[in-house]
């Protein structure tokens, strides 16, 4: 004989089998997959804390730099739109005249125009000058002893020293001076 | 005699023995399981539904909280920084490859001999790694010159790589104010391509050395006594042509 209960003890099993399949395991599987999304979250907001953390110690170390110094940077590597054509051919002609050397001539040349390939981020802007002068031979290391300490980037490219009359030298040079060039993207996508 | 209860059709009836029938209930293995399973599930179903609710509101707190990291991110700052960073990479690039023309001199200084003048020289910087000299040379003899080109060798500054060539000789005429010869030499002139490391000739900024001063607006050219003084020291500097290489 069948008892009873068999029935509703077998409807029992079956209601919760139904309930098993139908709502536990995908609520498991959707609580699983929650999970891993917190923990892609959790990841995702301690990256961005780290360069948030790194990014504020960079800005205090920024600010630490007296304004001194700042300019002076701002000096020695200025923005690309500040080299003056003109300026820097005033300051080599007052050089000149400290140095004691008679300044013939300076002249803008023209920038650099390398090519994209040779161009690193640590390349600045290079602007090139021409530059002549007349002096002694102690004149003219003094000349350049001066170039040496500006404050700003004064290179020799080229220079071709020839003597002149009255034992002086005829000095012609090409000088590079320096200015930042920005080679970050404007829309740098940040994550 | 017998009783009339004895008599009776009806069947005499022992006494009732009860039979002890076992009351023991039968549960079945089945039985449990099923309300297990029931209960369980029910449970579970619930711990499950609780669980979801408290991980969705978990996920919810992390979302914000990131979204906060993100907004709190400030990209200005940041294009901040990395243009002072940049620049100062440009700076350092060109201060760490800055060099010192007057100790190219100075070397090219002490490695002339006395009976060498340098008639004329050029010099050409390639990229960052050496200095190209190219010089017109005069000197008296042969053995001059193969001193000469030793004593180049011998220079700490000078790269060993020296191309001596163009060796000619000529006979120059003493001549006096009258155009007569009061004696004759001989000439030797070369020419010398010379290299210098830029590694050799650092420029080190020398705490004494006075830096250049803020350019004042006013230009002038010096005027002709101060060429006329000079001319003067630089025929004083002639005159110890030895130190000077040009």
């Amino acid at each position: 004989m069948i008892p009873k209960g068999l029935f509703a003890q077998i409807g029992m099993v079956i209601l919760s089998v139904a309930i098993i399949i139908t709502y536990v395991e995908p609520a498991f599987r959707d609580i699983g997959e929650v999970q891993d999304n917190i923990a892609v979250y959790q990841t995702e907001k301690e990256k961005v804390s780290l360069v948030n953390d790194q990014l504020n110690s960079l800005l205090q170390i920024q600010k630490d730099v007296s304004l001194v110094d700042q300019n002076r940077l701002l000096t020695y590597m200025p923005d690309e739109d500040t080299i003056d054509p003109i300026a820097i051919p005033r300051d080599l002609a007052l050089i000149s005249v400290q140095a004691g050397v008679i300044y013939k001539n300076a002249a803008f040349v023209g920038s650099s125009d390398k090519s994209s390939a040779d161009v690193t981020e640590e390349d600045p802007q290079a602007y090139t000058f021409s530059y002549s002068v007349e002096g002694t031979y102690t004149q003219v290391k003094n000349l350049f002893s001066l170039l040496e300490q500006n404050h700003y980037p004064l290179e020799v490219r080229d220079l071709s020293i020839s003597r002149i009359e009255g034992g002086f030298l005829s000095v012609e040079m090409t000088i590079d001076t320096y200015a930042y060039r920005n080679s970050l993207p404007t829309n740098t996508l940040v994550f | 005699m017998t009783s009339s209860s004895n008599n009776s059709f009806i069947p005499k009836r022992g006494p009732v023995k009860r039979k002890q029938t076992s009351t023991t209930r039968q549960v079945y293995i089945f039985t449990y399981i099923s309300y297990i399973l029931m209960f369980a599930t029910l449970l579970s179903t619930g711990g499950v539904y609780l669980y979801g609710q408290y991980i969705d509101n978990q996920l919810d707190e992390e979302i914000t909280a990131l979204n906060n990291e993100i907004s709190s991110f400030s990209g200005e700052d940041l294009a901040r920084v990395t243009e002072f960073d940049l620049r100062l990479q440009q700076a350092s690039s060109r201060l760490e490859n800055s060099v010192s023309i007057t100790s190219v001199f100075e070397a090219l200084q002490a490695a002339t001999i006395g009976t060498v003048q340098i008639m004329n020289l050029k010099m050409t910087r390639e990229a960052d790694e050496k200095f190209i000299l190219t010089a017109q040379i005069e000197t008296d003899s042969f053995d001059s010159t193969i001193f000469q080109r030793g004593e180049f060798r011998r220079s700490n500054i000078i790269s060993e790589e020296i191309v001596i060539s163009g060796v000619n000789t000529d006979v120059v005429a003493n001549t006096n104010q009258e155009g007569s010869v009061l004696s004759t030499g001989t000439v030797v002139s070369f020419s010398a391509l010379l290299e210098v490391p830029l590694s050799n000739v650092p420029y080190v900024p020398s705490a004494s050395a006075p830096a250049v001063s803020a350019a004042p607006i006013t230009i002038s050219q010096p005027d002709t006594e101060n060429a006329a003084e000079d001319t003067s020291s630089s025929e004083v500097t002639e005159d110890v042509v030895n130190n000077d290489p040009v």
